[in-house]
């Protein structure tokens, strides 16, 4: 299934953003997060801290990504 | 009142809501672009959000601390885009009877605003470098 990838801040940086990319049907966060990894090595620090929302929706590790999810990578906070 | 913008922040506008016959105690904390990042002299700094979900975990924030603290006012607002030094880059506003309550609330939501906001900042340094995220003491 396809899926969008919306990243920010230093991951937007490594990893780029706003890009497709198929993933197997059922796929979680957490196979998403290795895949990117797998990809893009140099990513591999800031993904594994960032959070994750499915359609703007925060989204734990086992939770599964839906076809045509845009799925948003949060890294760490640092406003203020 | 919870809000991200590209426009440069204004007190007046929190404060004019803050203002209420029962409370005694208003608290404003602006937190403004700092010069140096350790040994680092800071050129510029550029903050990016999702801002949809950043003003809604904003709200959440505000409304969480308002029931917490029985506050009469809970306001912020954060400036994303190019940042100078010395330009605001965020103010929380709040307002109780008393201030112990209004400054316990306040330093709470900007606590929770730079942990859990879906706001980055970069700062890019005079030596031509630049860096993501973690600019605040307590964290490096």
């Amino acid at each position: 299934m396809k899926i969008t990838i919306i990243a920010f801040a230093i991951v937007k940086e490594q990893l780029g953003s706003g890009f497709s990319i198929d993933v197997p049907d059922g796929c979680t966060i957490a196979q998403l997060r290795s895949l990117l990894t797998n990809s893009k090595p140099e990513a591999g620090k800031a993904l594994q801290s960032s959070r994750f929302a499915i359609n703007e929706t925060l989204a734990s590790d086992n939770a599964q990504i839906v076809p045509d999810a845009n799925v948003h990578i949060l890294p760490p906070s640092s406003g203020g | 009142m919870a809000l991200i913008t590209e426009s440069a922040l204004s007190v007046d506008t929190l404060l004019r809501e803050a203002h209420d016959p029962k409370a005694g105690g208003i608290v404003i904390f602006c937190g403004e672009i700092r010069g140096t990042h350790f040994s680092k002299k800071v050129d510029y700094l550029f903050y990016e959000s999702f801002v949809p979900m950043a003003e809604q975990m904003l709200n959440n924030i505000l409304e969480e601390a308002k029931v917490k603290w029985n506050l009469h006012f809970a306001g912020a607002m954060h400036r994303i885009g190019r940042l100078e030094i010395s330009d605001c880059a965020v103010i929380v506003v709040t307002a109780h009877a008393h201030r112990g309550e209004a400054y316990e609330a306040n330093q709470y939501i900007i606590d929770r605003i730079k942990q859990e906001v879906p706001i980055w900042k970069c700062e890019y340094f005079t030596d031509g470098t630049h860096e993501w995220g973690g600019s605040c003491h307590c964290v490096k």
